[in-house]
């Protein structure tokens, strides 16, 4: 009696095996979802439980906050939807990966597009393209931010949150009348003359945390942007194989500025919390980073801080680009992994996720840099002043913002060499030389 | 003065305690320390305002008793194994006679050089089939297989220096050659063992990359593991990982302390039987 | 006798539960390695057979040439110090004359039981150019040789090995006590009477004894300098730049922050591949000096 009822199992598992690998036969081109959302059928199993395991950043109150919001929001919504968190810390997404080799992908995860990408050729990650979903959520983003959910492929990967975010360059404003600098500086000349000026003050001009990478690609792309606005993007627009002119251009700047004694000598060993530390006690003159450093910037200085845009070569330049960001949107946010076994929901749960976090982060924090545009008001009530004029001023003048590099050696080596560039003996030949053998490759 | 000269001679030795013992005096001030101590305005002194509050941060983040038991459930089963395990290799490998064994040895060799982190993903993949995610088995099982070329390698080398007399003698008392494994050749690399017993278990304790690669659950996490809680999306809290730090590391010099005596016990033991 | 030490059984009995867990869980990932080093892979989608362009890239890798100078700099300094200081320092402890010799020898190992990353923030500290003390012990004693330890492409690489040297040199330490401890105090007593002074005995006696700990202890030394990483991705994140680089951090860099696990695999089989001739060549070394 038993031996025939495993006979039994054994013989409706190994049809379901059959059946769902001649589903997988299918592969990537039957992306198309069987019911297309909105009509009451697909609805049928609306109060069966589904649980969904979410991998997303969830570490300290900036990432967890709005994530928190966000599940509290889906209760309300989607009743019958339980989340089960996995936190993830920021490691570069290696954990994920692993996740993915060893087929234990959850079925949402939030990523970035380096990651993407791999998951896409891998078919890890679920093409949202015909969703309604994804119609909805692309129709209701805020301008300027296509590039953070419409990859360079042209599908859709991600529902994003965050919008674009750009770096500033900070500054203190008692430092600067003090050393009788005026505001705004609008040439890099200007720039390196101030720069003399803080040094013979006893003060670091500008800290910045280049031992990070990401950062000395940030502070090059700045005088980039200037020269073009798609920044880095130029590195690889019509696949050249030799430094573009305005790349040179830009790494000979940011070369003058580390010469005119810019940066503090151990910048390239600097970590955020002295770079930022320094900045803070007054100890530096400028800070660059995202425009996220505008919470603690006013917290730890109140009115004695604001931002200026980047110097270009000459004031016609400056004038002509000081709206174009330095920043680029790759496609980042909330993915559905396509081995999930309850797909169309966790297409309508990242969504929503997505939205509810960036719901949160305008109206509770005030910031206005979130991907889909939100109707709810603020409720913030200490919005920092410089945030009010990232919403009035900048924002709605915005021109345009970097392109994101794809092609991951030739970021890396981007991030490599601009490194380089703030270190003495390094010149922007061997910039040049280094780069040109990435785009060769 | 021949008197005076020895204490002279031994001034460099106290120098060199110092800058050994030093460290562990910086992390415990570290561990008490904020941002602004820790990199600019007091690096290196004793701290002047005692912050526990950092002690009490990581205590709120996470079990820590939980993690430490953790920790000590997988350092310690792992060490032993490796301990068994390499005496016996090195044991067949230095002292029995067979043909391959000198191709064996080297075989045992490749994993010191391995980078672990091209050999991750696979691990991640077996850990896996064989059923041991979020299992203990998941760190015991590659910490095992990790700490054998290394330890195998030192016992070789320890084995290697003892006259073949020995065995002669044990052959001819009767002894099979189980029994001269136990009682003639493991009392006589005692030295050894206690050295490896220390490496092993503090390599295992200290270890990082694939206790979070491979550990997700909760209940599983090592101590190491819980650095990752004073990593902010922009700023780290270096204070509270301080804490964390000396919470793991003091217990291990404890244990060390402890166990440095015993190792000198094993050791004089250990040359008295050769003599 | 030799049927006695050549018992099949025993052999297989004492081999077998090290090769079998060894076997599946290191040499099964490093024969994929091996086999994934002949193709283009990104770690997850389908692999395409390269057959030795992985290789031939390599060599023409200019970060190969960064990580093997690095790699001999590195191996160099761990011999010098770590071997040439435990030397000295494991026989001054094992001389009874010697006072306090105990915390002595529990002092030297405490760096060792450090985690990492606690030492590598110390010397970042200790390397700091303006507060660091080093700079400031310069400065104070009016030497004029200030330098930027972490941030110069050249120095930097020595600053790190340092660090290495210092916290590990407690592991060689104890390993070569171990080693002259295990030697009969006859020998000792024996080249004494002969006259021979204390350091000339252990010259003649001690350290040729201990070959096989020599052995190993360059072992670990050089193949642990060529293959270290650590360090460089705690202290200076294997910058400015890329020069700071060495084999692993190169495998690092290729699997995890570029997705050409192919590659990656390459670069580790030649890393293993040197690690290897390094070995036979220092047995080959210590086996020929035995001969004259």
């Amino acid at each position: 009696m038993k031996s025939t009822w495993n006979k039994t199992w054994a013989g409706v598992l190994a049809l379901t095996l059959v059946a769902s690998l001649t589903a997988c036969g299918g592969g990537s081109s039957s992306n198309k979802p069987t019911n297309t959302g909105t009509s009451g059928g697909s609805e049928a199993g609306a109060n069966e439980k589904v649980k969904l395991k979410v991998y997303a950043q969830h570490f300290d109150d900036d990432t967890a906050k709005p994530f928190d919001y966000a599940v509290e929001e889906l209760k309300k919504e989607m009743p019958n939807v339980e989340i089960e968190l996995d936190p993830a810390v920021q490691d570069g997404f290696q954990k994920l990966k692993t996740y993915a080799a060893t087929g234990n992908l959850p079925d949402i995860y939030y990523t970035d597009w380096n990651t993407l990408q791999t998951f896409s050729k891998s078919q890890n990650v679920q093409v949202l393209d015909d969703y309604d979903t994804t119609k909805e959520y692309k129709a209701n983003l805020n301008p300027g931010v296509e590039s953070r959910m419409v990859a360079p492929d042209g599908h859709v990967y991600a529902f994003p949150d965050t919008g674009v975010e750009f770096e500033l360059l900070y500054y203190n404003k008692k430092i600067f009348q003090e050393a009788g600098i005026s505001v705004p500086i609008k040439t890099i000349d200007e720039l390196a003359e101030a720069a003399q000026k803080l040094k013979a003050k006893g003060y670091v001009p500008l800290s910045i945390f280049a031992k990070e990478k990401w950062i000395t690609t940030a502070f090059y792309n700045a005088f980039l942007t200037r020269e073009d606005g798609i920044g880095t993007g130029v590195f690889e627009k019509g696949d050249p194989k030799e430094t573009p002119q305005s790349a040179v251009t830009a790494a000979e700047q940011v070369k003058k500025l580390q010469q005119a004694g810019l940066l503090d000598v151990n910048a390239t060993n600097t970590n955020y919390d002295q770079a930022s530390s320094m900045f803070y006690t007054g100890k530096s003159a400028m800070l660059i980073n995202g425009q996220w450093e505008i919470y603690s910037a006013q917290e730890k200085m109140g009115d004695n801080v604001d931002f200026m845009y980047w110097p270009a070569k000459d004031e016609q330049t400056y004038e002509n680009m000081k709206f174009q960001m330095n920043g680029s949107g790759g496609p980042q946010g909330y993915a559905v992994s396509s081995k999930s076994k309850n797909i169309d929901v966790a297409v309508k749960v990242a969504a929503f996720i997505a939205k509810k976090s960036a719901e949160y982060k305008f109206t509770v924090l005030g910031n206005p840099i979130v991907a889909p545009k939100i109707d709810k008001p603020v409720t913030a009530t200490d919005i920092p002043a410089m945030m009010k004029r990232l919403t009035t001023d900048v924002l709605p003048n915005a021109k345009g913002y970097a392109v994101a590099v794809s092609k991951l050696s030739i970021s890396t080596a981007i991030d490599d060499n601009t490194q380089n560039l703030l270190v003495d003996g390094f010149s922007v030949d061997d910039f040049v030389k280094n780069m040109n053998r990435a785009l060769s490759k | 003065m021949k008197k005076a000269l020895g204490v002279l001679y031994q001034v460099p030795l106290w120098i060199y305690f110092i800058v050994s013992v030093y460290p562990l005096v910086w992390m415990i001030s570290y561990s008490l320390k904020n941002n602004d101590e820790i990199f600019s305005t007091n690096p290196f002194g004793l701290p002047t305002h005692f912050r526990f509050e950092n002690y009490v941060t990581a205590w709120s983040q996470f079990n820590i008793p939980k993690y430490f038991i953790n920790s000590i459930v997988v350092s310690s089963i792992a060490t032993v194994f490796i301990l068994l395990f390499a005496l016996m290799f090195a044991f067949a490998v230095a002292r029995l006679t067979w043909k391959f064994r000198n191709a064996v040895r080297i075989y045992m060799l490749v994993g010191m050089f391995i980078p672990l982190q091209v050999i991750m993903i696979p691990l991640a993949i077996l850990v896996r089939d064989f059923h041991l995610s979020n299992t203990y088995g998941a760190l015991i099982v590659p910490y095992i297989a990790l700490g054998l070329p290394f330890s195998t390698m030192i016992f070789y080398g320890f084995m290697r220096g003892i006259p073949t007399e020995i065995e002669e003698a044990a052959c001819m008392d009767g002894a099979n050659i189980y029994r001269m494994f136990m009682q003639v050749i493991m009392p006589m690399v005692m030295p050894a063992i206690a050295t490896v017993a220390i490496f092993q278990f503090l390599t295992n304790w200290n270890e990082f990359t694939l206790a979070y690669i491979l550990i997700s659950n909760e209940a599983m996490k090592t101590l190491p593991l819980g650095l990752l809680f004073f990593q902010g999306q922009y700023s780290t809290d270096w204070g509270g990982m301080g804490a964390v730090m000396t919470m793991a590391s003091l217990p291990m010099i404890i244990v060390y302390l402890f166990f440095s005596e015993q190792v000198e016990r094993a050791m004089t033991v250990g040359s008295a039987v050769k003599g | 006798m030799r049927q006695y030490l050549g018992n099949k059984k025993a052999i297989l009995f004492f081999l077998l539960p090290a090769m079998l867990i060894y076997t599946v869980i290191i040499i099964y990932p490093v024969l994929q390695t091996v086999y994934r080093s002949f193709y283009n892979w990104d770690g997850l989608s389908e692999a395409t057979f390269n057959g030795l362009g992985n290789f031939r890239d390599l060599f023409t890798d200019p970060l190969l040439k960064t990580s093997l100078k690095n790699g001999g700099i590195f191996a160099l300094v761990l011999v010098v110090f770590q071997i040439g200081l435990g030397t000295i320092l494991a026989l001054v402890c094992a001389d009874v004359k010697v006072k306090g010799r105990k915390l002595l020898k529990t002092a030297y190992f405490i760096p060792v039981v450090l985690s990492v990353t606690v030492v590598c923030q110390l010397w970042i500290a200790i390397y700091d150019p303006t507060n660091g003390l080093i700079n400031r012990l310069l400065q104070m004693l009016g030497i004029p040789y200030q330098q930027h330890w972490l941030t110069s492409p050249t120095k930097s690489i020595i600053a790190i090995a340092f660090v290495n040297a210092w916290q590990f040199m407690g592991y060689q330490f104890a390993l070569l006590y171990a080693g002259v401890k295990s030697i009969p105090e006859q020998y000792m007593e024996a080249a004494t009477i002969d006259g021979c002074s204390k350091w000339k005995a252990h010259w003649k006696v001690t350290l040729p004894l201990m070959k096989e700990t020599y052995k190993f202890c360059f072992t670990i030394a050089i193949t642990g300098g060529i293959s270290a990483f650590t360090q460089m991705l705690i202290m200076t994140n294997g910058g400015p730049g890329t020069s700071n680089y060495t084999m692993t951090f190169m495998v690092y860099r290729y699997a995890f922050l570029e997705s050409n696990y192919g590659y990656a695999c390459a670069v580790a089989v030649v890393l293993v591949i040197i690690s290897l001739i390094a070995t036979v060549v220092i047995n080959k070394v210590f086996d020929r000096n035995e001969a004259v």
